[in-house]
């Protein structure tokens, strides 16, 4: 297949122009002029026609800005995983949604919320550690019972996926129903509706998002060599058990995160790196930091979308992820079934 | 070289190999034959240091694989394995550079010399042409090479081949075969020969290549020899169950085998 040029460049510039759009579009229209003048008048000290502790830059840089870097980490999180899950299963259909990870996250975030961490930063920090262990537990009972020897069957591993988060959505829904007031709050949360606002939802995902990413990317190579199974890969000189726990748990932790601040959102780590490695083709080195990419990029996008849809009001970003992606997946299946290409 | 020492193996407590002692010399290529379910895979997969033993030691140039990590074992063991699915998205480049991995470091860099390497292996093996096609453009046969480069890549002392010609054509079989006799035995006298074990099932291939002959059946080693010691009426007939007989040919002075009906 012949593959399309450059494909860091354009996500790059794919990525700043969704930056952009995002922090414009919304209730106020921010104009690209007053948009410059603004980031102009904060950084450079340019003095501008607006100011920018008016309402404009309140707006871009306490509300849009903050909320656009968060769902851009999100995004690079999820795919990340999402891309990680799959070569690590050798399967195109992992996506930390459908594989139950997402929903244990959300499970393991709820019930910490429940027994009340404050809403302070060191409460922010913890939740997901909760969300980490809710997400590991799932990801390994997933895998216990999708695992066919060897290997991990793709129906299996959906099927399995799809009863772990069933379950642990189940066992939240409980709980929330058997809460009240705050827990409203959780409520909207899981829908991904990002209803934690300002700096410091992003400071919480900071670190674990870095940290997860920055893991995942070491493990390109390995991943490649694992395409050819465990065996080919332990003589051809990988540590399969040890890669297969690092990418498991660093994949984990970047999906928790992602999940303790925006709650669930499906489907991102399966569209964008299908679509990435329909373009520029399956090297893990190249697929991940490309996928974290196009991950920024899809989230920025579809979060506009459901902030302007049919503004004022808000759709929860996860319900526009459900929309796009569940026909992809669908188009995904039915294409695997016919050919194996990746 | 190789050296296998009383070695016992097997799967939950079944018992394929028993008691398996052979050795195998830089610079000689052994052919291990055997009926199907004889344990020839099991043989190439403990050897590669993959498989748990009961009992016993594999040694690859005096060190215990299975005492290593992976990464010094595949430095100096490496297996091309039989052709099965091959992960299509990978360019023949690609897939040869794989053998390169024991040689990397963490971030799994590839430096001037390991591509140096890449290229060498890709030419050695008449793949330089084919180097940037996809996997699932290729035939079966070119597919066997393209693994059998990767292998080439790893560099290693010690190679064992799982049925590499099994799906080749007649034409294929030979080119393959005699690649690997060469890699035994070195055009250049300066450079060492490789020591190499080679499952097969052509019994009339081998004897273009092997220097040595293992028989394995059941598990055990029944005979071990020179290709004109193992393959004789007696040893093969009793190893695979059927009556069989056995033409010198005047051409080539190679023994045809012929079921006998």
């Amino acid at each position: 297949m012949k593959r399309a040029a450059r494909p860091f460049p354009i996500l790059a510039i794919l990525l700043v122009l969704a930056l952009v759009v995002s922090v414009m579009a919304g209730s106020v229209f921010i104009s690209p002029s007053a948009l410059w003048q603004v980031i102009a008048a904060k950084i450079g000290g340019v003095p501008a026609a607006i100011d920018p502790s008016g309402v404009i830059g309140t707006i871009l840089f306490k509300l849009r800005l903050p909320r656009a870097i968060l769902l851009l980490l999100v995004g690079a999180a999820l795919s990340g995983s999402g891309a990680a899950y799959q070569g690590l299963f050798r399967n195109p259909l992992a996506d930390p949604f459908l594989i139950g990870v997402s929903s244990g996250a959300g499970l393991g975030a709820v019930v910490a919320m429940t027994i009340h961490w404050p809403y302070t930063t060191m409460g922010l920090m913890a939740i997901p550690l909760a969300a980490f262990a809710g997400a590991l537990i799932a990801v390994l009972v997933v895998t216990q019972l999708a695992r066919v020897g060897n290997s991990v069957p793709t129906t299996n591993l959906i099927l399995a996926g799809v009863a772990v988060s069933s379950f642990a959505s189940a066992i939240t829904s409980l709980i929330m129903i058997n809460t009240t007031g705050e827990l409203r709050r959780a409520m909207v949360w899981l829908l991904g509706g990002s209803a934690l606002s300002g700096w410091s939802p992003v400071l919480g995902v900071l670190p674990y998002v870095l940290l997860g990413c920055a893991l995942l990317l070491t493990l390109g190579h390995s991943l490649n060599v694992m395409q050819f199974g465990d065996e080919q890969a332990q003589q051809l000189g990988i540590p399969v058990r040890r890669v297969r726990w690092l990418a498991i748990i660093t994949a984990t932790i970047a999906t928790a995160a992602a999940v303790a601040f925006v709650g669930v959102i499906g489907f991102v780590g399966l569209v964008v790196p299908h679509i990435l490695r329909m373009l520029w083709g399956g090297d893990y080195r190249r697929l991940l930091p490309l996928s974290m990419l196009g991950g920024g990029v899809l989230l920025l996008l579809t979060d506009t979308a459901a902030r302007t849809i049919i503004a004022p009001q808000e759709i929860p970003v996860g319900i526009i992820t459900a929309l796009l992606g569940a026909p992809f997946f669908l188009w995904v299946l039915r294409r695997s079934k016919s050919q194996n290409y990746w | 070289m190789l050296t296998i020492e009383h070695l016992t193996a097997g799967y939950n407590d079944k018992k394929i190999l028993e008691d398996i002692t052979l050795l195998i010399d830089d610079g000689s290529v052994v052919a291990l034959i055997g009926p199907n379910g004889s344990g020839k895979t099991t043989l190439i997969r403990a050897a590669s240091g993959i498989v748990p033993l009961m009992s016993g030691e594999v040694k690859v140039n005096g060190h215990v694989v299975n005492h290593l990590g992976e990464q010094e074992r595949a430095r100096l063991v490496s297996v091309v394995p039989q052709v099965r699915s091959i992960p299509p998205a990978f360019t023949v480049r690609e897939v040869v550079a794989l053998g390169r991995t024991p040689y990397l470091n963490w971030l799994g860099q590839f430096s001037i010399k390991d591509n140096e390497i890449v290229e060498e292996a890709l030419q050695q093996t008449d793949l330089l042409d084919l180097a940037d096609r996809s996997m699932s453009d290729l035939s079966g046969g070119e597919q066997q090479r393209v693994l059998l480069a990767r292998a080439l890549a790893q560099e290693t002392g010690v190679m064992l081949l799982d049925e590499p010609t099994s799906h080749l054509d007649l034409q294929f079989q030979v080119n393959i075969m005699d690649r690997i006799h060469r890699l035994a035995h070195p055009v250049n006298k300066e450079n060492t020969g490789r020591a190499i074990l080679v499952a097969v099932h052509d019994l009339n291939l081998l004897q273009m290549f092997a220097d040595r002959v293992i028989l394995l059946v059941k598990g055990k080693i029944t005979a071990t020899g020179t290709p004109e010691e193992v393959l004789t009426e007696a040893i093969l007939s009793d190893a695979y169950r059927i009556p069989l007989h056995l033409i010198k040919d005047s051409l080539t002075g190679k023994t045809a085998i012929l079921p006998r009906n």
